[in-house]
């Protein structure tokens, strides 16, 4: 083995190295400079408030996650017993972000999303939703209107950061769920459109 | 022994050296005492004393102000819109009236509850988005094509360069044949090479400005309440809250129906489904009533103006209530 010639190589290497250790470090440090909290909107209370989901909202969103299930399988349903080819497209993004919700909330409580169903919401609502067209759209613009009075509502039973934001991202999209679907409906009446005098699904012990 | 000095770092090594490196760097910092001397940055030169912005606190009251400082914003928004000669089609003109209507009602909600809260209310608009975001853009929106009159390589006469075409000095400009032609508002007659020509704008792209900033601020107020509702700590702020995100989201929704000729086509993001969204013939983003699966809180950009001489059009971003557009409880619409 040539030791002269092996020195070089191993400065070279170990300035290499250094710059690399260097470099990571730098790294790290402003990774931790990223960490410092940015946020003006943080809630006042927020030392009071936990983040996860307490005991009691998990309550409460079990029965969510039923409430979701079912009308995603609602539109399943409709989807099953046949919808026009222009039609598909919109009501398999409402069923896919219903059971999206489920699943969210099951991921933000470790609750299944798989064994909970509201089979009292489904069954109600099934005939409608495989019937006439006119007969589906009012039924689906009907349940998406209590699934926002329904969120609205149980938004100020939470406890936790986890569940506020959830429910909040989930309504507003469940409301634009509605304007499609009174469009549909061929609504104009902006009382409707923009109103929602249906109201909120409870959530009994037996359901949470 | 020479091996081991070629022994090249691996990854494992830079991270653990690396980490190391942190490591004693904080053990050293935490240790350190009586250094004493100045904390504040290193300064060079003679550049004036940095001024060490107020820390303001932030509190339900300021985050109710801030809500009905956005609600008054979009009232101007569409009061604004309304003024303006052909931007709001007759059609859409009661609907642009009920929904200013709503939003005084959710800013009188707003301003209820701040004084509920023991806050004083807010009254008019946002003075951050106004003046950095409304104003801009309709500013934009109501601004002329420029072009210019350059020299071409080829051409022994000067030419009309406006909105990515180039060619002869002329009064009217085809843009393409699906945007249609703009009209030079000004006489062309004695124009030389480096004379700035104004065009009016493009058929309806007035009123396809106005649509997108109406669209992206319904969208905006809807993501700003969503955020606000879990922001503020007083229960009934939290729901009303929630209730004006899903009306805002309604608002967008029924807004987005009009920005093509399919009111259909804007049901659904394709993103939704793996699909892929292109901007429109005018390079507006498109807009749906159901734009994502969950609300989004991320910024919104628009386009607005007419294109410069290459045909690129100016982008704005608009961005939920922070640190700098809050309204806080030191300010006040008379200052």
């Amino acid at each position: 083995m040539d030791l002269e010639n092996a020195e070089p190589a191993a400065d070279a290497i170990a300035r290499r190295g250094l710059f690399a250790r260097v470099g990571v470090a730098g790294l790290a440090g402003v990774a931790a400079a990223l960490v410092v909290d940015r946020s003006a909107l943080a809630s006042p209370d927020d030392e009071e408030r936990p983040n996860v989901p307490t005991g009691d909202d998990k309550e409460i969103l079990s029965a969510v996650i039923g409430i979701e299930n079912a009308i995603s399988g609602l539109y399943r349903a409709r989807l099953d017993s046949g919808v026009p080819d222009e039609l598909a497209g919109v009501v398999g993004v409402m069923a896919e972000n219903h059971q999206a919700y489920a699943q969210a909330v099951s991921g933000a409580t470790g609750l299944s999303a798989q064994d909970s169903d509201n089979t009292d919401l489904f069954d109600a609502f099934e005939d409608a939703f495989t019937g006439s067209a006119d007969d589906f759209f009012a039924a689906a613009h009907q349940i998406e209107q209590t699934a926002v009075a329904t969120h609205i509502s149980l938004i100020s039973d939470y406890e936790s950061d986890t569940a506020i934001r959830l429910t909040a991202s989930i309504l507003a999209v469940e409301a634009r769920h509605a304007t499609v679907l009174a469009d549909l409906l061929g609504v104009s009446d902006f009382d409707i459109i923009f109103g929602n005098e249906q109201t909120a699904l409870t959530i009994s012990g037996d359901d949470a | 022994m020479a091996s081991e000095f070629n022994a090249p770092s691996s990854r494992r090594d830079a991270l653990k050296f690396g980490g190391l490196a942190v490591s004693l760097g904080a053990l050293a910092a935490a240790c350190g005492e009586n250094r004493g001397g100045s904390e504040a940055l290193g300064r060079v030169g003679n550049a004036p004393s940095v001024t060490t912005p107020p820390d303001l606190e932030v509190n339900d009251v300021v985050l109710l102000r801030t809500a009905s400082s956005l609600e008054l914003t979009a009232v101007a928004v569409y009061e604004a819109a309304l003024a303006l000669d052909d931007a709001v089609p007759a059609g859409a003109v009661p609907l642009i009236e009920r929904m200013i209507l709503e939003h005084e009602g959710t800013a009188a909600e707003m301003a209820r509850l701040t004084e509920a809260a023991g806050g004083i209310a807010w009254t008019c608009t946002n003075p951050w988005f106004m003046e950095r975001i409304v104003g801009p853009i309709l500013e934009s929106i109501t601004s002329n094509a420029v072009g210019f009159i350059v020299e071409v390589d080829g051409e022994s006469e000067p030419q009309l360069q406006v909105m990515g075409v180039t060619g002869p000095i002329q009064d009217t400009v085809q843009i393409t044949e699906q945007l249609g032609s703009i009209t030079a508002v000004d006489p062309l007659d004695d124009v030389e090479v480096g004379d700035e020509v104004e065009f009016t704008r493009l058929d309806a792209a007035v009123p396809a400005d106005v649509l997108a900033l109406a669209i992206a601020f319904e969208n905006l107020a809807s993501a700003a309440h969503q955020e606000l509702a879990s922001a503020t700590s007083i229960v009934e702020a939290r729901v009303a809250h929630a209730q004006a995100s899903a009306l805002e989201a309604r608002h967008a929704a029924l807004l987005s129906f009009l920005s093509t000729p399919d009111r259909t086509d804007a049901y659904f993001s394709p993103a939704l489904v793996g699909g892929e969204v292109v901007p429109d013939a005018r390079s507006q983003f498109r807009s749906f009533a159901i734009n994502s699966t969950f609300n989004q809180t991320a910024q919104i950009e628009i386009k607005a103006g007419p294109g410069d001489l290459n045909n690129v059009r100016t982008s704005y971003l608009l961005q939920t209530p922070a640190a700098n557009s809050l309204v806080y409880n030191e300010l006040s619409c008379d200052a």
